[in-house]
């Protein structure tokens, strides 16, 4: 009985379901910014008050979908063209923690910026005393603290958050038979799904998040089929948490992301630099900032 | 004495979940549809706990999310996916298991409202009666829904039966 064969195969996969405290975190946070909004206590600047992050001694540059000349310039990475692009929707920038996880641990942490213009991506590596302190803020898995610490130390008013596991991300780097992670000065280094992550731990301070970030994502731009891109993705199980009341929509942010053709590796400085592009993230500047600071 | 959001988030979020993991058959859909879902119930909680079930009322505002999703929502273009995930590889070799696999992938490309109904009527045990409340149509067209979904899983069932095997790329 076809029937009955349903109800098991409901069954059998209930195990596919998502862990709930993660998400009730999310939905707290998602609330109290919906409500604060309702209530007109927030700025409404607010929306424009997107990144904030950290400053960069090292750049390193993957290209994804090239086409408009980015005004940061390309490095040892190269290029890697993907399908046709289109243009690039302008809005509001958009801010995504980026967190890597081990066994429930922050492996790494990170933010993945979009600028208002919507036609790159900045992935910057957290590395000094900001990841240890989101690091352990997150220790026990709540959202909430995380974003908090992240807007503390850095100013930045996270939109979302994305999870990714390190078997995750070993699966995805596997399927492109292996990324190039690049560094200024130090060259590129081919990882496979192995090698990755010893490389991202020994490079933790020099932004091995960024080198692998950029690598996994030059990869995945370098597909040209569609299906395959979507079985590599899958193989990821990443999992993404939505923080912000002020996306005008689930779909404009997904436009947002559609446009983007360039993306850009930024490790965080330990030194004075760090204001400077604090300040610039905040006025949706990075690009000059990099313009500035080639390396 | 009315339930608070909290205690109803706490106790019944991860049922939710498996709701709408049945629903869209995609745990980051199903995330997302839930978070959506749960934010607008608690923002109007008090609303929600005057129901005479609060569960049947988030469960009905969560299938209309799942009914009105539209296709590429933000959190697949954040992974850069543009297809439901599919199910894990069955670890049992048996052919049941096999085939319950392949009947999970085939539901996911039922119409949305069919595959609600399915999953209402075998996963939530509603009747009938129930499921059209909760979909705002009638009882024969709640029928009518089922009665389509059903054959098209058997047909695909025949079909692999007369076949000898299940085209698996699909």
């Amino acid at each position: 009985m076809i029937e009955d064969e349903l109800r098991e195969v409901f069954a059998d996969h209930e195990e596919l379901a998502p862990p709930a405290a993660p998400l009730a975190e999310a939905i707290e946070e998602d609330y109290r910014r919906r409500r604060r909004r309702r209530l007109g206590l927030r700025a409404g600047a607010a929306a424009a008050a997107v990144v904030a992050v950290v400053a960069v001694p090292a750049v390193v540059v993957a290209m994804h979908r090239p086409a408009a000349g980015p005004s940061v310039a390309p490095l040892a990475g190269g290029t890697a063209s993907a399908g046709a692009a289109t243009d690039a929707p302008a809005g509001r920038p958009l801010t995504l923690v980026v967190a890597l996880m081990t066994g429930g641990a922050p492996e790494a942490v990170g933010i993945a910026h979009v600028p208002a213009s919507h036609d790159r991506a900045y992935l910057i590596a957290l590395t000094g005393d900001d990841a240890a302190a989101l690091g352990n803020e997150f220790h026990d898995g709540k959202v909430g603290p995380l974003t908090t610490a992240l807007t503390r130390a850095t100013g930045v008013t996270p939109d979302g958050m994305v999870l990714l596991t390190t078997a995750g991300l070993s699966t995805v780097v596997s399927s492109l038979d292996g990324i190039d992670a690049c560094q200024q000065g130090g060259g590129c280094q081919h990882l496979t799904g192995e090698s990755w992550l010893p490389y991202l731990r020994t490079n933790a301070a020099t932004g091995g998040l960024a080198s692998v970030g950029t690598g996994v994502l030059k990869g995945l731009a370098a597909i040209t089929d569609p299906a395959r891109l979507s079985r590599v993705l899958d193989g990821s199980g990443a999992m993404t948490l939505s923080l912000s009341a002020d996306l005008p929509s689930h779909h404009d942010l997904s436009e947002a992301l559609a446009g983007i053709r360039t993306v850009a590796g930024i490790v965080e400085p330990a030194g004075a630099d760090r204001t400077e592009l604090f300040q610039d993230l905040k006025t949706d500047r990075l690009d000059a900032y990099l313009a500035a600071h080639p390396g | 004495m009315p339930v608070t959001y909290e205690e109803f988030a706490r106790t019944r979020l991860p049922a939710l979940l498996r709701f709408a993991v049945m629903l869209t058959g995609d745990p980051h859909t199903a995330a997302d549809i839930v978070q959506d879902t749960m934010v607008r119930a608690h923002l109007k909680w008090r609303q929600v706990s005057a129901a005479q079930s609060p569960e049947a009322y988030v469960r009905q505002m969560l299938t209309n999310a799942f009914l009105d999703w539209r296709r590429g929502s933000w959190l697949r273009r954040v992974v850069l996916r543009d297809r439901p995930v599919e199910p894990p590889p069955a670890t049992d070799p048996a052919q049941e298991s096999v085939e319950r696999d392949r009947i999970w992938r085939l539901l996911a490309g039922l119409p949305r409202r069919q595959r609600a109904v399915l999953v209402l009527r075998y996963y939530e045990d509603l009747a009938d009666a129930d499921i059209a409340e909760l979909l705002g149509c009638t009882v024969g067209t709640v029928r009518g829904y089922a009665s389509r979904a059903l054959a098209t899983l058997r047909a695909s069932a025949q079909s692999v039966q007369t076949s000898g095997g299940f085209d698996d790329r699909g």
